[in-house]
């Protein structure tokens, strides 16, 4: 699981090496930091830290830890890593009649052929994050299985 | 080592072929071969003895062949020679895997080690049959069942022991892929494509079998039970074959990279349906070439490829029956 939190730190030499080294102790992995510096005078600097932790760690074990030392935490996000599928589909003309339902589906380019012969078919571009992907298939494949459509799913 | 071959058609007589060819590396493994038996649909032929190679090769026919039995079944044959192996290679049934599954259980259960090529027997009773190997004490090879001449089922034995395989691809018939080739290359549909298929003598009698995806799921089947150890029959594999597959389909795929092909992947769940391949991907083979594409938590991803059916399968048969003569002589 990939979090983002984000830290007001006093602007003081060390404050980051203080939330880092327990981050890492619970196996996180740094995968960046964005340092807001810029408002100068402040007292408290807000740092957004992006890691990796195993899947099996909670998260609340993290910032209860954290809490403990002192560390304010502003915000904690999950990031969710996209990846990108494409998808064909096969049908009739009846297909088009699909396109709204394929737009709810985070659909990031559709290219439509064959639109003057029975056969239609279409390319579907989509952007999903990685635990997404499963389902998303799932929810295609079901749809295409009910109207008599042949989906080509990637070979992953 | 007595040996018996029962189906005497394309396989049958490329075997023989190569038998002679081979006959002195043969001998070197095993001074006690011979050819005890041969059977066709219509009868065999037999000699305690050994039959003579070129004798039977040069019959024209084995119903020619001047010790010709005919009317005698297969069965007749195994109780008479009780052959040491039995090189099964009659015609695939996907239906219920017959004649060859009564073929191969009556001589594993006569205590005779098997080497086949025909699918349907394995894709149907795979772990009863490799119960009843283990039972007499023999051997049962089946590496021409899948991929025909790519040494697949050898090379996890023998070469990935540690490895435990974790999701394997296959393109596993080369009828389709000939189709979709040709498809991909000429930009021609479908049925024109199935039809220069058929003039070339690609198809089966039933083109249907390729087409819709049966023969994939035959041999994605023997790939779930053999090298990752499932327990899954033919009605567990979601099955769908080619035949909606357009010109324009593989136009549009086409442009983005891709082409289409019939894959079976064998993973949580088993299925066979034409997928998106990128052309660049290791899998992706043309013509009638077969692909098989494995991952292993040790050797990570390997890739095999060659011919899937031709002659060339013999290769897989001489590789077993070698198997089996070394194994057993000494
Ligand atoms: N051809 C390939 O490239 C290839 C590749 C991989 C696997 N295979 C598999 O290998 C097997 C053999 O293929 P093939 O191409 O050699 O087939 P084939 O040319 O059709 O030959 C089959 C042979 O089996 C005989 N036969 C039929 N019923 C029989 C019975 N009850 N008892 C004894 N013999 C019987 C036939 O007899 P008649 O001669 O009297 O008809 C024929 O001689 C098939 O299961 C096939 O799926 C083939």
């Amino acid at each position: 699981m990939r979090y983002s939190l984000t830290f007001a730190l006093p602007d003081t030499p060390g404050q980051l090496l203080r939330v880092l080294e327990p981050i890492a102790k619970m196996g996180g992995n740094i995968v960046s930091i964005i340092h807001e510096r810029d408002r100068v005078g402040d007292v408290y600097v807000p740092v957004s830290v992006v890691a990796e932790f195993p899947d099996t760690l909670l998260i609340s074990v993290v910032l209860d830890e954290l809490r403990k030392m002192g560390a304010e935490v502003l915000e904690v996000k999950e990031v969710f890593r996209k990846s990108s599928l494409t998808v064909m589909i096969i049908g009739d003309a009846s297909i088009s009649e699909f396109f709204d339902y394929l737009d709810t589906l985070s659909v990031s380019r559709m290219e439509v052929s064959g639109s003057s012969s029975k056969q239609r078919c279409v390319k579907v571009d989509l952007e999903a994050s990685e635990r997404e992907v499963g389902n998303l298939l799932k929810r295609l494949e079901e749809m295409c299985d009910n109207h008599g459509f042949t989906l080509l799913k990637p070979i992953l | 080592m007595d040996v018996a071959i029962v189906g005497y058609g394309f396989l049958g007589r490329n075997l023989l072929t190569s038998v002679v060819e081979k006959w002195s590396a043969i001998k070197a493994v095993d001074p006690y071969f011979r050819l005890v038996g041969v059977s066709n649909s219509t009868g065999y032929a037999f000699s305690p003895e050994g039959l003579p190679l070129h004798g039977v090769l040069d019959s024209g026919g084995l119903e020619h062949y001047s010790g010709f039995t005919l009317g005698g079944t297969s069965l007749e044959l195994l109780d008479k020679c009780s052959p040491d192996l039995v090189v099964e290679l009659t015609p695939t049934n996907i239906v219920d895997g017959e004649p060859g599954l009564t073929h191969i259980q009556h001589s594993l259960r006569m205590g005779s080690h098997v080497v086949t090529a025909n699918k349907g027997p394995l894709a149907h009773a795979y772990w009863e049959l490799n119960a009843e190997a283990q039972k007499h004490g023999v051997m049962l090879l089946y590496e021409a069942t899948v991929a025909g001449a790519v040494p697949l089922f050898s090379l996890v034995r023998e070469c990935l022991q540690a490895d435990r395989i974790t999701r394997m691809l296959g393109i596993l018939n080369g009828t389709t892929n000939y189709i979709l080739t040709r498809m991909h290359f000429e930009e021609i549909g479908f049925e024109a494509a199935l039809k220069e298929a058929k003039e070339r003598g690609l198809t089966e009698r039933d083109p249907s079998i390729d087409i819709g995806g049966h023969d994939a799921a035959c041999k994605a089947v023997i790939l779930a039970n053999a090298i990752m150890g499932k327990r899954v029959k033919l009605r567990d594999v979601k099955t769908r074959g080619i035949e909606t597959i357009t010109a324009e389909a593989i136009r549009l795929a086409k442009r983005s990279g891709y082409t289409i092909k019939l894959v079976a992947t064998v993973a949580d769940t088993v299925e066979v349906a034409p997928r998106l391949v990128p052309v660049n991907h290791p899998l992706c083979v043309h013509g009638t070439l077969n692909s098989v594409y494995l991952e292993s938590d040790l050797a990570g991803e390997l890739t095999l490829v060659g011919h899937g059916a031709g002659k060339q399968t013999v290769s897989a048969i001489m590789n077993d029956i070698i198997t089996v003569l070394k194994r057993t002589s000494h």
